[in-house]
């Protein structure tokens, strides 16, 4: 499988090493490279290319490096922080990066970042706990213990939230999973629920399954996917003591 | 034992209140033999009224009172009545005919304070006979003898305390603030207002006291008398003059030199006799009166220590109605008032001193911070990383300079200020630098200015910093400009640095604009000002250094 990869770094030779190392890494796994040196050139790149993976350096000149988590994080690709800045980690974790790596970086720490694309998540890093969804004038940030549930709508996802709002993500139902599997387990090929929103599964005739909601609501359960669920809310029962 | 005794007045002779006393004096010492017959004082026409003043030189004289003595009922007296003494001379007193004290000081000089004791068999109910007889050594016609004659302890002491440890006091005190005001105010720099004054004004006070009450605590030849007396009213109007402005300075008031008017003011109003109440100490309740309506508007508006000289001043009219006499407990309040404002304001100092310890730990530990800081330090090593993985020269040279800029900023984390020459050598290190990093040329032109001037560190490198932290220079060609202008105040330096990015426009007032600020107020105080402004296509900074 390759994909699209855009470097945004203002510094040319952090740039240059990682358009190499990427390079050298990925190898025929990446279609498509693209440097942004600037904001404005990573937007313009962001919405006229299909971009699957995003190397972010928080510290663009004149740029918030918490605006840039937001916007960015948003978007449909994953994202991995590049930074000097490593006091902003744990934040870029919540916000739902895939990996932050701290300059400077040799070749197999961003290796390892990389790998991430397709081996999402390491269990003792911390969860995402909130999620930018893009508006039609900027970013609204959301705990994701709001969040009810997302449901897949084609390359994109919906947010039901419990205040019954519902809010559209850019980013596919699987790479949501990627980021949010520590709270979230897939019950569906069409949902990923959140664990503080389930109330019980049950079974139905034909050996079908469902879930119910704590707002009243029920969900499918896939066939395939029960003992998953069941594992996951047995792992969250331990972890809840 | 209670005595009552009747005197006309307690103190027998004042230069103010003489006429009051029926005191006779007559020039001469053949005049010895009226001591035995005291009834010649009022037959004989040689005898004149008392006057203070000597009509000849060295005169000698003869006083003469009649002190009528009661007891009260069923009283028994078993101990002596003690007078005090105070006269510029020798004396002889004869109580009844009979000497009952003197100061034997013959010599040429002679300590003015002595006692003198009335035997109890003198003290028998009725009227007795005062005779003193007075040699005025060394002094001229025309000098006072300043005779004054009183109960111990009555009236003559301050509350049952010597007048010599008075004195003392008052002295010791003067000398004290003297030594604790010059302290401060070399240690300040003359920053704390009214320390100057202060040192006069403790000047004015030990010389007041010294000149009044030296006589009690030294010998001194008895003919410097009248000289000294002469010395002491431009001392006492130094004190009022400082008292006022002091006050007036110390809470900080506005229009100080028009507020000063409430000095004449009480002068005028203290010339109105008010029933043998001294004319200082008339000047000391009025004046008091008037501070304490301006320290209480102050303290109402909220100026400075008002609170603190308000309520001083209400006591220290208090301790005058209390000793209206000679007003010593005044002079111990408003001793203790400005004692305790020099110990509010020292421990005020004491805290500015460990603010200012801790504002220079503070930046020192800002500049070693800056050796390390994330953003320049880890993209530099990732270039080093590039470099020593793709062009092993480049990464050598960068680290030469990298080296070179820390041990610059390592030697400058111990200064308060370096030569403008050593700050450029760190700026154009920097400029070397970042321009091979960000494959760019830069350039520091300084033509123009004094390089061995003394700057604080880091100064204008923090200014190219943030010249980076907000320009985007990647491939750019930029001269920084610095430059100097001259003024009759001081000096104003200016960098002026290329804008190339949109964002520029949003300088702001960031950890490096803090860092300067801190760093101008170490190296100058209060006297610079800093201004950063976009003038045409370059971000201006400029800096006012002012002559301190």
């Amino acid at each position: 499988m390759s994909f699209n990869l855009l470097i945004v770094e203002d510094e040319p030779l952090v740039a240059k090493r990682l358009s190499r190392l990427s390079t050298d890494i990925l190898d025929d796994q990446i279609s498509a490279l693209h440097l942004a040196p600037d904001l404005d050139a990573a937007r313009n790149l962001v919405s006229s290319n299909p971009i699957d993976l995003i190397l972010l350096d928080l510290n663009l000149v004149g740029s918030d490096g918490f605006e840039l988590l937001k916007e960015f994080t948003s978007k449909a690709a994953h994202t991995i922080v590049v930074s000097a800045e490593t006091t902003r980690a744990l934040e870029a974790f919540e916000f739902g990066v895939l990996d932050f790596v701290p300059k400077p970086f040799t070749r197999d720490r961003l290796a390892k970042a990389l790998a991430r694309f397709w081996k999402p998540a390491f269990a003792n890093e911390p969860a995402t706990r909130q999620i930018a969804f893009e508006t039609g004038t900027g970013f609204d940030v959301v705990s994701t213990i709001d969040i009810l549930y997302f449901k897949g709508a084609d390359k994109y996802s919906e947010a039901m939230l419990k205040s019954g709002a519902v809010k559209f993500h850019t980013k596919s139902l699987n790479r949501l999973e990627d980021i949010l599997s520590a709270n979230f387990v897939r019950s569906h090929k069409s949902y990923l629920v959140q664990r503080g929103a389930i109330k019980s599964l049950r079974s139905l005739e034909g050996s079908r399954y469902e879930m119910d909601l704590v707002d009243g609501n029920s969900l499918p359960i896939g066939r395939t996917r029960v003992d998953h669920v069941r594992h996951a809310i047995s792992a969250w029962g331990g972890q809840n003591g | 034992m209670i005595i009552r005794y009747l005197f006309a007045v307690c103190l027998l002779c004042f230069a103010s209140t003489a006429q009051a006393v029926s005191l006779s004096s007559n020039i001469g010492d053949e005049r010895q033999s009226y001591a035995a017959n005291p009834g010649n004082t009022e037959t004989d026409p040689s005898w004149q009224p008392y006057s203070p003043f000597l009509k000849t030189d060295g005169a000698h004289f003869w006083y003469s009172h009649k002190i009528s003595v009661y007891h009260e009922p069923g009283e028994t007296v078993s101990n002596p009545l003690t007078l005090s003494v105070r006269l510029n001379g020798v004396f002889d007193f004869y109580w009844d005919g009979a000497l009952i004290g003197s100061n034997k000081y013959l010599g040429k000089s002679a300590s003015q304070y002595s006692r003198v004791h009335i035997p109890v068999s003198g003290l028998s109910e009725g009227e007795h006979q005062l005779k003193i007889h007075i040699v005025a050594l060394g002094m001229r016609a025309g000098d006072s003898s300043d005779l004054r004659v009183a109960v111990a302890a009555v009236k003559s002491d301050f509350f049952g305390v010597h007048p010599t440890v008075v004195s003392t006091f008052f002295i010791a005190t003067a000398s004290l603030f003297l030594a604790g005001y010059l302290t401060v105010t070399l240690r300040t720099g003359r920053q704390r207002p009214g320390n100057v004054a202060t040192i006069f004004f403790s000047i004015a006070i030990a010389m007041v006291v010294l000149l009044e009450d030296g006589r009690f605590l030294f010998k001194y030849p008895y003919g410097w008398q009248s000289f000294l007396d002469m010395l002491q009213p431009p001392f006492a109007v130094m004190f009022f003059i400082l008292l006022t402005w002091l006050v007036l300075t110390r809470i900080s008031y506005p229009n100080r030199l028009a507020w000063m008017v409430v000095l004449p003011v009480s002068l005028a109003i203290s010339l109105i006799e008010t029933g043998g109440i001294e004319h200082h100490i008339r000047l000391f309740f009025t004046l008091s009166l008037f501070l304490l309506a301006l320290s209480s508007y102050g303290w109402y508006r909220g100026y400075g220590n008002a609170r603190l000289f308000a309520i001083g001043f209400a006591l220290a009219i208090v301790a005058l109605l209390l000793d209206l006499d000679k007003g010593h407990l005044f002079l111990i309040v408003i001793t203790v008032l400005f004692a305790t404002d020099l110990a509010i304001d020292m421990r005020q100092q004491g805290k500015n001193a460990i603010r200012h310890l801790l504002m220079s730990e503070r930046l020192r530990s800002d500049l070693i911070k800056r050796n390390v800081q994330p953003h320049f330090l880890m993209n530099s090593l990732t270039a080093l990383m590039e470099w020593v993985e793709t062009s092993p020269d480049e990464a050598v040279n960068f680290i030469d300079g990298l080296a070179q800029e820390f041990r610059i900023l390592d030697e400058f984390s111990e200064r308060r200020s370096v030569s403008l020459k050593q700050e450029l050598a760190l700026c154009n290190i920097h400029l070397t630098l970042m321009g091979q990093r960000l494959a760019s040329c830069f350039r520091l032109e300084a033509s123009s200015v004094d390089t061995d001037q003394q700057v604080p560190p880091a100064l204008f490198h923090t200014l190219i910093e943030n010249a980076f932290s907000h320009n985007d220079y990647r491939a750019f060609e930029a001269t920084f400009v610095l430059t100097q202008e001259t003024t009759a105040s001081g000096r104003i330096l200016r960098l002026s640095v290329p804008v190339k990015n949109p964002h520029s426009s949003s300088h702001s007032a960031g950890l490096g604009t803090r860092y300067i600020e801190a760093r101008l107020e170490e190296f100058c105080g209060k006297a610079f000002s800093f201004q950063s402004e976009m003038i045409g296509s370059t971000w201006v900074s400029t800096i006012t250094l002012n002559r301190h």
